[in-house]
Protein backbone atom coordinates (compact mmCIF):
# COMPACT_ATOMS: atom_id res chain seq x y z
CA UNK A 1 0.00 0.00 0.00
CA UNK A 2 0.92 3.53 0.07
CA UNK A 3 0.60 6.74 -1.25
CA UNK A 4 -1.22 5.68 -4.64
CA UNK A 5 -1.45 8.17 -7.39
CA UNK A 6 -5.37 8.52 -8.34
CA UNK A 7 -5.89 11.74 -10.02
CA UNK A 8 -4.33 14.37 -11.69
CA UNK A 9 -4.51 16.64 -14.26
CA UNK A 10 -1.04 16.64 -15.91
CA UNK A 11 -2.70 13.26 -17.53
CA UNK A 12 -5.39 14.91 -17.95
CA UNK A 13 -3.71 17.51 -20.61
CA UNK A 14 -1.50 14.15 -21.47
CA UNK A 15 -4.18 12.33 -22.86
CA UNK A 16 -6.44 15.03 -24.26
CA UNK A 17 -4.44 15.33 -27.64
CA UNK A 18 -5.31 11.09 -27.80
CA UNK A 19 -8.88 12.18 -27.17
CA UNK A 20 -9.33 14.78 -29.44
CA UNK A 21 -7.69 12.65 -32.29
CA UNK A 22 -10.82 10.47 -32.01
CA UNK A 23 -12.95 13.81 -31.50
CA UNK A 24 -13.90 13.59 -35.32
CA UNK A 25 -15.42 9.67 -34.92
CA UNK A 26 -18.40 11.25 -32.48
CA UNK A 27 -18.93 13.92 -34.86
CA UNK A 28 -19.65 12.41 -37.84
CA UNK A 29 -21.78 9.71 -35.85
CA UNK A 30 -23.74 12.35 -34.39
CA UNK A 31 -23.85 14.62 -37.88
CA UNK A 32 -24.81 11.89 -40.11
CA UNK A 33 -27.44 10.61 -37.45
CA UNK A 34 -29.04 13.83 -37.29
CA UNK A 35 -29.32 14.25 -41.17
CA UNK A 36 -31.03 11.12 -41.68
CA UNK A 37 -32.86 11.06 -38.80
CA UNK A 38 -34.17 14.32 -39.77
CA UNK A 39 -35.16 13.42 -43.50
CA UNK A 40 -36.92 10.03 -41.68
CA UNK A 41 -38.58 12.02 -38.89
CA UNK A 42 -39.46 14.57 -41.64
CA UNK A 43 -40.96 11.47 -43.31
CA UNK A 44 -43.11 10.40 -39.89
CA UNK A 45 -44.38 13.38 -39.65
CA UNK A 46 -45.73 13.65 -42.99
CA UNK A 47 -47.66 10.69 -42.19
CA UNK A 48 -48.98 11.92 -38.69
CA UNK A 49 -49.75 14.98 -40.17
CA UNK A 50 -51.62 13.28 -43.20
CA UNK A 51 -53.73 10.78 -40.84
CA UNK A 52 -52.38 7.91 -42.93
CA UNK A 53 -54.14 5.21 -41.03
CA UNK A 54 -52.24 1.77 -39.93
CA UNK A 55 -48.96 4.06 -41.22
CA UNK A 56 -49.81 6.51 -38.25
CA UNK A 57 -50.36 4.21 -35.42
CA UNK A 58 -47.40 2.13 -36.41
CA UNK A 59 -44.87 5.57 -35.96
CA UNK A 60 -46.66 6.23 -32.76
CA UNK A 61 -46.12 3.14 -31.18
CA UNK A 62 -42.38 3.76 -33.07
CA UNK A 63 -42.03 7.02 -31.00
CA UNK A 64 -43.14 5.27 -28.03
CA UNK A 65 -40.62 2.62 -27.64
CA UNK A 66 -38.11 4.96 -28.55
CA UNK A 67 -38.86 7.54 -26.09
CA UNK A 68 -39.38 4.72 -23.36
CA UNK A 69 -36.30 2.42 -24.00
CA UNK A 70 -32.91 3.58 -22.61
CA UNK A 71 -30.84 4.66 -25.90
CA UNK A 72 -28.19 1.81 -24.91
CA UNK A 73 -30.54 -0.71 -25.31
CA UNK A 74 -31.61 1.12 -27.95
CA UNK A 75 -27.96 0.67 -29.30
CA UNK A 76 -27.92 -3.60 -28.72
CA UNK A 77 -31.15 -4.06 -29.96
CA UNK A 78 -30.20 -2.72 -33.48
CA UNK A 79 -26.25 -4.08 -33.21
CA UNK A 80 -27.87 -7.53 -32.66
CA UNK A 81 -31.33 -7.28 -34.08
CA UNK A 82 -30.65 -5.66 -37.83
CA UNK A 83 -28.55 -8.42 -39.37
CA UNK A 84 -30.96 -10.78 -37.83
CA UNK A 85 -34.27 -8.72 -39.23
CA UNK A 86 -32.70 -8.22 -42.61
CA UNK A 87 -30.08 -10.28 -43.71
CA UNK A 88 -32.13 -13.15 -45.26
CA UNK A 89 -33.13 -10.66 -47.77
CA UNK A 90 -29.64 -9.10 -47.91
CA UNK A 91 -27.84 -12.49 -48.34
CA UNK A 92 -29.40 -12.76 -51.62
CA UNK A 93 -27.36 -10.06 -53.06
CA UNK A 94 -24.37 -12.09 -51.38
CA UNK A 95 -24.18 -9.21 -48.44
CA UNK A 96 -23.79 -10.14 -45.10
CA UNK A 97 -24.56 -7.38 -42.55
CA UNK A 98 -22.79 -8.97 -39.63
CA UNK A 99 -19.58 -8.19 -42.04
CA UNK A 100 -20.33 -4.19 -41.02
CA UNK A 101 -18.68 -3.01 -38.34
CA UNK A 102 -20.35 -1.41 -35.28
CA UNK A 103 -20.15 2.21 -36.48
CA UNK A 104 -22.70 1.51 -39.22
CA UNK A 105 -24.63 0.07 -36.48
CA UNK A 106 -24.32 3.25 -33.72
CA UNK A 107 -24.95 5.88 -36.89
CA UNK A 108 -28.76 3.86 -37.93
CA UNK A 109 -29.56 3.98 -33.90
CA UNK A 110 -28.87 7.50 -33.50
CA UNK A 111 -30.73 8.02 -36.68
CA UNK A 112 -33.47 6.39 -36.15
CA UNK A 113 -33.57 7.73 -32.44
CA UNK A 114 -33.78 10.84 -33.22
CA UNK A 115 -35.87 10.71 -36.48
CA UNK A 116 -38.71 9.98 -33.49
CA UNK A 117 -37.92 13.18 -31.75
CA UNK A 118 -37.22 14.98 -34.46
CA UNK A 119 -40.60 13.93 -36.04
CA UNK A 120 -42.30 15.30 -32.86
CA UNK A 121 -40.55 18.48 -33.17
CA UNK A 122 -41.38 18.52 -36.91
CA UNK A 123 -44.99 17.77 -36.45
CA UNK A 124 -45.36 20.42 -33.28
CA UNK A 125 -43.54 23.15 -35.59
CA UNK A 126 -46.21 22.44 -38.46
CA UNK A 127 -49.08 22.52 -36.28
CA UNK A 128 -47.94 25.75 -34.40
CA UNK A 129 -48.57 27.67 -37.53
CA UNK A 130 -51.81 29.59 -37.39
CA UNK A 131 -54.47 27.79 -39.82
CA UNK A 132 -56.04 31.31 -40.43
CA UNK A 133 -52.94 31.72 -42.34
CA UNK A 134 -53.09 29.03 -45.09
CA UNK A 135 -57.27 29.83 -45.53
CA UNK A 136 -55.55 33.92 -46.48
CA UNK A 137 -52.57 31.95 -48.80
CA UNK A 138 -55.70 29.79 -50.63
CA UNK A 139 -57.91 32.70 -51.06
CA UNK A 140 -55.02 34.55 -52.75
CA UNK A 141 -54.61 32.14 -54.97
CA UNK A 142 -51.53 30.00 -54.00
CA UNK A 143 -50.68 26.50 -54.92
CA UNK A 144 -50.00 24.06 -52.24
CA UNK A 145 -46.22 24.31 -52.95
CA UNK A 146 -46.34 27.87 -52.68
CA UNK A 147 -48.37 27.98 -49.48
CA UNK A 148 -45.66 25.49 -47.97
CA UNK A 149 -42.43 27.13 -49.19
CA UNK A 150 -43.70 30.80 -48.38
CA UNK A 151 -46.15 30.72 -45.57
CA UNK A 152 -45.53 27.20 -43.88
CA UNK A 153 -41.91 26.55 -43.95
CA UNK A 154 -40.54 30.03 -42.70
CA UNK A 155 -42.55 29.64 -39.54
CA UNK A 156 -42.37 26.14 -38.90
CA UNK A 157 -38.61 26.71 -38.92
CA UNK A 158 -38.80 29.53 -36.59
CA UNK A 159 -41.14 27.80 -34.22
CA UNK A 160 -38.60 24.75 -34.49
CA UNK A 161 -35.42 25.66 -34.12
CA UNK A 162 -35.14 25.30 -30.36
CA UNK A 163 -36.40 21.89 -29.54
CA UNK A 164 -34.63 21.02 -32.75
CA UNK A 165 -31.31 22.40 -30.68
CA UNK A 166 -32.12 20.33 -27.72
CA UNK A 167 -32.40 17.35 -29.81
CA UNK A 168 -28.75 17.56 -31.27
CA UNK A 169 -27.31 18.33 -28.05
CA UNK A 170 -29.06 15.14 -26.63
CA UNK A 171 -27.77 13.22 -29.52
CA UNK A 172 -24.58 14.54 -29.26
CA UNK A 173 -24.50 13.79 -25.46
CA UNK A 174 -25.88 10.11 -26.71
CA UNK A 175 -22.88 9.62 -28.33
CA UNK A 176 -20.70 8.90 -25.71
CA UNK A 177 -22.72 5.40 -25.34
CA UNK A 178 -21.57 3.97 -28.57
CA UNK A 179 -18.58 2.69 -26.98
CA UNK A 180 -20.62 0.24 -25.46
CA UNK A 181 -20.96 -1.61 -28.80
CA UNK A 182 -16.93 -1.10 -29.66
CA UNK A 183 -16.45 1.79 -31.68
CA UNK A 184 -13.52 3.72 -30.69
CA UNK A 185 -14.53 7.24 -30.46
CA UNK A 186 -13.54 9.84 -28.28
CA UNK A 187 -15.00 7.76 -25.21
CA UNK A 188 -13.88 4.32 -26.56
CA UNK A 189 -10.28 5.30 -26.61
CA UNK A 190 -10.57 5.62 -23.22
CA UNK A 191 -10.04 2.02 -22.79
CA UNK A 192 -7.04 1.85 -24.63
CA UNK A 193 -5.54 4.46 -22.44
CA UNK A 194 -6.99 2.81 -19.74
CA UNK A 195 -5.65 -0.56 -20.62
CA UNK A 196 -2.18 0.99 -21.04
CA UNK A 197 -1.64 3.66 -18.33
CA UNK A 198 -4.01 2.04 -15.73
CA UNK A 199 -5.65 5.37 -15.40
CA UNK A 200 -9.12 6.17 -16.93
CA UNK A 201 -10.63 8.32 -14.25
CA UNK A 202 -8.36 11.20 -16.01
CA UNK A 203 -9.64 9.68 -19.67
CA UNK A 204 -13.11 10.83 -18.48
CA UNK A 205 -12.86 14.30 -17.20
CA UNK A 206 -11.00 14.95 -20.67
CA UNK A 207 -14.26 13.41 -22.68
CA UNK A 208 -16.80 15.52 -20.60
CA UNK A 209 -14.38 18.22 -20.69
CA UNK A 210 -14.83 17.84 -24.70
CA UNK A 211 -18.45 17.42 -24.34
CA UNK A 212 -18.81 20.21 -21.96
CA UNK A 213 -17.70 22.88 -24.20
CA UNK A 214 -19.62 21.39 -27.22
CA UNK A 215 -22.93 21.75 -25.51
CA UNK A 216 -22.47 24.95 -24.47
CA UNK A 217 -21.12 26.32 -28.22
CA UNK A 218 -24.26 24.52 -29.39
CA UNK A 219 -26.75 26.01 -26.89
CA UNK A 220 -25.34 29.65 -27.26
CA UNK A 221 -25.29 29.27 -30.85
CA UNK A 222 -29.01 28.13 -30.96
CA UNK A 223 -30.41 30.70 -28.51
CA UNK A 224 -27.95 33.43 -30.58
CA UNK A 225 -29.85 32.30 -33.85
CA UNK A 226 -33.32 32.07 -32.25
CA UNK A 227 -32.78 35.73 -31.45
CA UNK A 228 -31.58 36.36 -34.67
CA UNK A 229 -34.78 34.96 -36.50
CA UNK A 230 -36.91 36.59 -34.02
CA UNK A 231 -35.94 40.57 -35.41
CA UNK A 232 -37.28 39.37 -39.07
CA UNK A 233 -40.59 38.43 -37.31
CA UNK B 1 -16.76 -1.34 -15.43
CA UNK B 2 -17.29 -0.10 -18.55
CA UNK B 3 -17.00 -3.76 -20.89
CA UNK B 4 -16.14 -3.67 -24.44
CA UNK B 5 -19.02 -5.51 -26.43
CA UNK B 6 -16.64 -6.11 -29.56
CA UNK B 7 -17.05 -9.21 -31.35
CA UNK B 8 -20.07 -10.84 -29.65
CA UNK B 9 -21.86 -11.35 -32.40
CA UNK B 10 -19.37 -13.05 -34.36
CA UNK B 11 -19.38 -15.22 -31.74
CA UNK B 12 -22.54 -15.87 -32.07
CA UNK B 13 -21.72 -17.09 -35.73
CA UNK B 14 -19.16 -18.92 -34.59
CA UNK B 15 -21.22 -20.40 -32.22
CA UNK B 16 -24.28 -21.09 -34.14
CA UNK B 17 -22.03 -21.52 -37.79
CA UNK B 18 -25.18 -19.80 -39.59
CA UNK B 19 -26.14 -16.33 -40.97
CA UNK B 20 -29.70 -16.26 -40.51
CA UNK B 21 -30.75 -15.75 -36.69
CA UNK B 22 -34.20 -17.47 -35.93
CA UNK B 23 -35.16 -15.92 -32.85
CA UNK B 24 -36.14 -17.86 -29.84
CA UNK B 25 -39.15 -17.27 -28.51
CA UNK B 26 -39.24 -19.85 -25.74
CA UNK B 27 -36.26 -18.13 -24.33
CA UNK B 28 -37.36 -14.30 -25.15
CA UNK B 29 -40.08 -15.46 -22.48
CA UNK B 30 -37.64 -16.94 -19.75
CA UNK B 31 -35.75 -13.81 -20.23
CA UNK B 32 -39.03 -11.35 -20.26
CA UNK B 33 -39.61 -13.34 -16.78
CA UNK B 34 -35.94 -12.87 -15.47
CA UNK B 35 -36.60 -9.18 -16.41
CA UNK B 36 -39.91 -8.75 -14.36
CA UNK B 37 -38.35 -9.73 -11.27
CA UNK B 38 -35.68 -6.95 -11.18
CA UNK B 39 -38.48 -4.80 -11.95
CA UNK B 40 -38.80 -3.73 -8.04
CA UNK B 41 -34.80 -3.04 -8.10
CA UNK B 42 -35.34 -0.84 -11.71
CA UNK B 43 -37.83 1.03 -9.10
CA UNK B 44 -35.73 1.17 -6.37
CA UNK B 45 -32.91 2.69 -8.23
CA UNK B 46 -35.27 5.61 -9.87
CA UNK B 47 -37.60 6.23 -6.43
CA UNK B 48 -34.78 6.55 -4.10
CA UNK B 49 -32.79 9.30 -6.65
CA UNK B 50 -36.19 11.03 -7.07
CA UNK B 51 -37.30 11.44 -3.89
CA UNK B 52 -33.36 12.56 -2.95
CA UNK B 53 -34.01 15.11 -5.70
CA UNK B 54 -37.59 16.35 -4.88
CA UNK B 55 -36.29 17.42 -1.52
CA UNK B 56 -32.67 18.88 -2.23
CA UNK B 57 -34.12 20.13 -5.27
CA UNK B 58 -36.92 22.26 -4.17
CA UNK B 59 -34.00 23.43 -1.45
CA UNK B 60 -31.83 24.74 -4.31
CA UNK B 61 -34.40 25.54 -6.43
CA UNK B 62 -35.60 27.85 -3.48
CA UNK B 63 -31.70 29.19 -3.17
CA UNK B 64 -31.89 30.21 -6.41
CA UNK B 65 -34.83 32.05 -6.78
CA UNK B 66 -34.10 33.95 -3.34
CA UNK B 67 -30.83 34.44 -5.23
CA UNK B 68 -28.03 33.74 -1.91
CA UNK B 69 -25.58 35.28 -2.96
CA UNK B 70 -22.32 32.87 -3.56
CA UNK B 71 -24.70 29.88 -3.21
CA UNK B 72 -26.95 30.87 -5.93
CA UNK B 73 -23.77 30.64 -7.91
CA UNK B 74 -22.38 27.62 -6.97
CA UNK B 75 -25.42 25.73 -7.55
CA UNK B 76 -25.84 27.44 -11.20
CA UNK B 77 -22.54 25.46 -12.15
CA UNK B 78 -23.21 22.56 -10.25
CA UNK B 79 -26.70 22.34 -12.76
CA UNK B 80 -24.82 23.48 -15.69
CA UNK B 81 -21.97 21.10 -15.43
CA UNK B 82 -24.57 18.25 -14.61
CA UNK B 83 -26.62 19.30 -17.85
CA UNK B 84 -24.57 19.87 -20.07
CA UNK B 85 -22.47 16.25 -19.75
CA UNK B 86 -23.81 13.19 -20.51
CA UNK B 87 -24.94 11.46 -18.14
CA UNK B 88 -22.60 8.07 -18.68
CA UNK B 89 -19.86 10.16 -18.03
CA UNK B 90 -20.70 11.54 -15.11
CA UNK B 91 -21.74 8.18 -13.10
CA UNK B 92 -18.02 7.06 -14.54
CA UNK B 93 -16.34 10.79 -12.66
CA UNK B 94 -18.43 9.99 -9.57
CA UNK B 95 -18.06 6.74 -9.23
CA UNK B 96 -14.07 6.70 -9.04
CA UNK B 97 -13.71 9.82 -7.58
CA UNK B 98 -15.90 8.46 -4.73
CA UNK B 99 -14.03 4.83 -4.68
CA UNK B 100 -10.89 6.92 -4.53
CA UNK B 101 -11.83 9.34 -2.25
CA UNK B 102 -12.47 6.49 -0.14
CA UNK B 103 -9.61 4.72 0.20
CA UNK B 104 -7.88 8.17 0.45
CA UNK B 105 -9.27 9.11 3.26
CA UNK B 106 -9.66 4.67 5.02
CA UNK B 107 -5.92 5.26 4.46
CA UNK B 108 -5.49 8.43 5.69
CA UNK B 109 -7.26 7.26 8.99
CA UNK B 110 -5.49 3.84 9.37
CA UNK B 111 -8.69 1.75 8.60
CA UNK B 112 -9.21 -1.29 7.23
CA UNK B 113 -12.02 -0.63 4.93
CA UNK B 114 -11.21 -0.07 0.99
CA UNK B 115 -13.80 1.19 -1.12
CA UNK B 116 -14.05 -2.78 -2.57
CA UNK B 117 -16.17 -3.31 -0.03
CA UNK B 118 -18.60 -0.72 -0.42
CA UNK B 119 -21.68 -2.59 -1.94
CA UNK B 120 -21.71 -0.99 -5.62
CA UNK B 121 -25.45 -0.30 -5.43
CA UNK B 122 -25.22 2.04 -2.46
CA UNK B 123 -22.84 4.02 -4.63
CA UNK B 124 -25.52 3.61 -7.49
CA UNK B 125 -28.02 5.71 -5.07
CA UNK B 126 -25.44 8.10 -4.22
CA UNK B 127 -24.82 9.17 -7.86
CA UNK B 128 -27.89 8.49 -9.11
CA UNK B 129 -29.10 11.30 -6.51
CA UNK B 130 -26.53 13.42 -7.33
CA UNK B 131 -27.71 13.71 -11.21
CA UNK B 132 -31.39 13.58 -10.41
CA UNK B 133 -31.10 16.98 -7.56
CA UNK B 134 -28.99 18.97 -10.51
CA UNK B 135 -32.20 17.74 -13.08
CA UNK B 136 -34.98 18.07 -10.28
CA UNK B 137 -33.69 21.98 -9.22
CA UNK B 138 -33.89 23.50 -12.81
CA UNK B 139 -37.66 21.57 -13.43
CA UNK B 140 -38.75 23.04 -9.72
CA UNK B 141 -37.35 26.48 -10.67
CA UNK B 142 -39.27 26.65 -13.89
CA UNK B 143 -42.18 25.48 -12.22
CA UNK B 144 -42.21 27.84 -9.27
CA UNK B 145 -41.00 31.28 -11.45
CA UNK B 146 -44.32 30.11 -13.59
CA UNK B 147 -45.82 31.85 -10.87
CA UNK B 148 -46.42 35.39 -12.15
CA UNK B 149 -44.40 38.41 -10.16
CA UNK B 150 -47.10 40.50 -9.43
CA UNK B 151 -49.08 37.76 -6.97
CA UNK B 152 -46.14 37.66 -4.84
CA UNK B 153 -45.34 41.46 -5.08
CA UNK B 154 -48.88 41.59 -3.80
CA UNK B 155 -48.49 38.82 -0.99
CA UNK B 156 -45.32 40.74 -0.01
CA UNK B 157 -47.67 44.20 0.02
CA UNK B 158 -49.96 42.67 2.62
CA UNK B 159 -47.47 41.78 4.77
CA UNK B 160 -47.23 38.02 4.30
CA UNK B 161 -44.09 36.09 5.34
CA UNK B 162 -42.33 35.10 2.69
CA UNK B 163 -42.81 31.15 4.15
CA UNK B 164 -46.25 32.18 3.48
CA UNK B 165 -46.21 33.00 0.12
CA UNK B 166 -44.66 29.69 -0.74
CA UNK B 167 -47.65 27.91 1.48
CA UNK B 168 -50.17 29.46 -0.04
CA UNK B 169 -49.57 31.58 -3.43
CA UNK B 170 -46.53 29.90 -5.19
CA UNK B 171 -46.75 25.81 -4.49
CA UNK B 172 -50.34 25.52 -5.27
CA UNK B 173 -50.16 27.23 -8.39
CA UNK B 174 -46.60 25.90 -9.31
CA UNK B 175 -47.94 22.14 -8.49
CA UNK B 176 -49.78 21.74 -12.04
CA UNK B 177 -47.17 22.84 -13.87
CA UNK B 178 -44.41 21.11 -12.22
CA UNK B 179 -46.35 17.30 -13.12
CA UNK B 180 -45.24 16.74 -16.59
CA UNK B 181 -41.83 18.46 -15.68
CA UNK B 182 -41.18 16.48 -13.07
CA UNK B 183 -42.33 13.57 -14.53
CA UNK B 184 -40.31 13.60 -17.69
CA UNK B 185 -37.21 13.84 -15.50
CA UNK B 186 -38.30 10.89 -13.43
CA UNK B 187 -38.10 9.42 -16.67
CA UNK B 188 -35.23 10.44 -17.62
CA UNK B 189 -33.81 8.84 -14.17
CA UNK B 190 -35.39 6.04 -14.75
CA UNK B 191 -34.18 5.61 -18.28
CA UNK B 192 -30.78 6.37 -16.74
CA UNK B 193 -30.77 3.69 -14.22
CA UNK B 194 -30.08 1.48 -17.62
CA UNK B 195 -26.34 2.83 -17.12
CA UNK B 196 -26.11 1.34 -13.29
CA UNK B 197 -24.35 -2.07 -14.93
CA UNK B 198 -21.49 0.07 -16.01
CA UNK B 199 -20.58 0.80 -12.34
CA UNK B 200 -20.89 -3.23 -11.24
CA UNK B 201 -24.39 -3.24 -9.86
CA UNK B 202 -26.30 -6.20 -10.79
CA UNK B 203 -29.63 -4.79 -12.02
CA UNK B 204 -31.87 -5.76 -14.65
CA UNK B 205 -29.08 -5.88 -17.51
CA UNK B 206 -26.56 -7.76 -15.77
CA UNK B 207 -29.54 -10.36 -14.47
CA UNK B 208 -30.93 -10.54 -17.72
CA UNK B 209 -27.90 -10.95 -19.69
CA UNK B 210 -26.21 -13.34 -17.44
CA UNK B 211 -28.82 -15.65 -19.10
CA UNK B 212 -27.70 -15.43 -22.59
CA UNK B 213 -24.41 -15.57 -22.18
CA UNK B 214 -24.24 -19.78 -22.04
CA UNK B 215 -26.40 -19.34 -25.72
CA UNK B 216 -25.32 -15.39 -27.20
CA UNK B 217 -28.52 -14.97 -27.33
CA UNK B 218 -28.17 -11.04 -26.80
CA UNK B 219 -31.04 -10.26 -29.24
CA UNK B 220 -33.66 -12.10 -27.26
CA UNK B 221 -32.03 -10.22 -24.03
CA UNK B 222 -32.10 -6.77 -24.62
CA UNK B 223 -35.37 -6.98 -26.28
CA UNK B 224 -36.53 -8.29 -23.25
CA UNK B 225 -35.11 -5.37 -21.38
CA UNK B 226 -36.01 -3.16 -23.78
CA UNK B 227 -39.88 -4.46 -23.39
CA UNK B 228 -39.80 -3.91 -19.53
CA UNK B 229 -38.64 -0.34 -19.43
CA UNK B 230 -40.95 0.43 -21.88
CA UNK B 231 -43.58 -0.72 -20.16
CA UNK B 232 -42.11 0.96 -17.12
CA UNK B 233 -42.08 4.00 -18.94
CA UNK B 234 -45.43 3.67 -20.29
CA UNK B 235 -47.06 2.79 -16.96
CA UNK B 236 -45.35 6.30 -15.39
CA UNK B 237 -46.40 8.41 -18.21
CA UNK B 238 -50.11 7.01 -17.53
CA UNK B 239 -49.53 7.37 -14.12
CA UNK B 240 -48.50 11.49 -14.34
CA UNK B 241 -51.48 12.04 -16.67
CA UNK B 242 -54.08 10.56 -14.06
CA UNK B 243 -52.12 13.10 -11.37
CA UNK B 244 -52.26 16.10 -13.42
CA UNK B 245 -55.79 15.37 -14.33
CA UNK B 246 -56.29 15.34 -10.66
CA UNK B 247 -54.30 18.23 -9.38
CA UNK B 248 -55.61 20.51 -12.12
CA UNK B 249 -59.25 19.42 -11.11
CA UNK B 250 -58.90 20.34 -7.51
CA UNK B 251 -57.04 23.60 -8.15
Amino acid sequence: MGNIDYFSFQRVAEYFPQLLSRLHITLIITVLSLVIGLLLGTLIAAVRLFNIPVLKQITTVYISFIRGVPINIQLFIVYFGLPALLNPVFLRFNIDLNMLDAFSFVVATYAFNSAAFLSVVVTAAIQGVDKGQLEGARSIGMTRGQMFMRVVFPQAFHIAIPEFGNTVISTLKDTSLAFTVGVVDMVGVISSIAARTRHSLEGYVGAAIIYFAFCIVLEKGFSALEKKLQVYK
Amino acid sequence: MAILQTGLRVNLRYATGINMYKFDYSFFLHELWVAVTYIPLTLKLSMIPMVFGLVFGTLLAILRIQKVPVLNTLIKIYILIFRSMPMVLMILILYFSFMYGFDTIAELMHLKIRSGNVPPIILAYIILSIVSVAFMTESIRTALQSVQKGQVEAAHSIGMKTSAIYRRIIIPQALPVAIPILGNTFIGLTKGTALVYMIGVTDLITGVKIEANASYRYLEAYIAIAVIYWLLCIAIEQGIRLLSHRVNAVS
